[in-house]
């Protein structure tokens, strides 16, 4: 299990070399920190979806923020999950930006290869609300068919958002 | 079943720092925001190193190529959370809420939400 990190490694490498005096004063630092840390309920909106088509399940997560978003679509049969219980896989990561130099969006892989699905989705959803859009869209071929449903849900939870 | 999304948010010297954990089969996911904004993003990944420790190589996807401390935060994150496949770090920091206090808190935040 991961050990709670106090100030006093936090990579400051001139810590090694004060000695035996640093450590008392890190404590208290670190307590004294802790104390103060107040723990929120999150704003951050988070959305699962699920749409079934053709036999086919897929999955989607929206996570809004505010003139950006990541969007998420996976197959699974369970909202946050993937296909028998285990996690499912992020895939490729593409970011799509409207520009005032083109009438489309924009789009970049950052993670993956080109050629998925996630950056015509980017496009298409930046185009649409005017956000920075990050997506991963992880699904087979035969799943592709129940892209649409699903992308117009995710368009309707950020226009909702937004 | 392995919890998929984890969230929280924490509050020090006023500034409120929200923090998404996704958890991916191939991939950890990490939001940490005090903009409401994805901010740089940065891949993590670690091999194990010749001397039984391991070795981890920060990469900026997008966003800002020149702030040491975004590869601090994601470095340090990889390394506390353990994990066994690498870790993408979206980050936000605002010019006030960059010291070592909130780096610590936040930290600890993510980790408190792993578990």
């Amino acid at each position: 299990m991961a050990s709670k990190l106090s100030e006093a490694d936090s990579g400051s490498s001139s810590a090694d070399t004060e000695g035996a005096a640093l450590p008392a004063a890190a404590s208290e630092n670190a307590a004294t920190t802790e104390a103060e840390v107040q723990h929120r309920e999150p704003l951050v909106k988070v959305t699962h979806l699920s749409e079934s088509h053709a036999g086919t399940s897929l999955i989607a997560r929206v996570v809004a923020l505010s003139g950006c978003c990541y969007v998420w679509v996976g197959e699974g049969d369970w909202a946050g999950s993937g296909k028998g219980g285990r996690l499912p896989e992020q895939g490729a990561v593409a970011a799509a930006v409207q520009t005032p130099y083109e009438a489309m969006p924009v789009v970049t892989e950052l993670l993956g290869e080109e050629g998925g699905f996630g950056g015509g989705m980017a496009q298409r959803l930046a185009k649409r609300t005017g956000q920075m859009v990050y997506a991963s869209v992880n699904v087979s071929n035969a799943a592709a068919e129940s892209l649409p449903m699903i992308e117009r849900r995710v368009l309707a939870v950020l226009q909702g958002a937004g | 079943m392995e919890q998929a999304v984890r969230q929280g948010a924490l509050e020090l010297h006023g500034i409120t720092t929200e923090i998404v954990v996704q958890s991916f089969s191939d991939r950890t996911m990490v939001n940490v925001t005090q903009l409401e904004k994805m901010g740089t993003m940065l891949l993590v990944t670690s091999e194990a190193s010749g001397m039984g420790g391991r070795s981890f190589n920060v990469k900026t996807l997008l966003g800002r190529r020149d702030d040491p401390l975004l590869l601090v935060y994601a470095r340090q994150l990889a390394e506390q959370m353990r994990l066994d496949h690498p870790l993408l770090l979206a980050i936000a920091l605002k010019e006030e809420g960059r010291d070592s206090a909130t780096f610590a808190a936040v930290v600890n935040k993510v980790l408190a939400l792993g578990q």
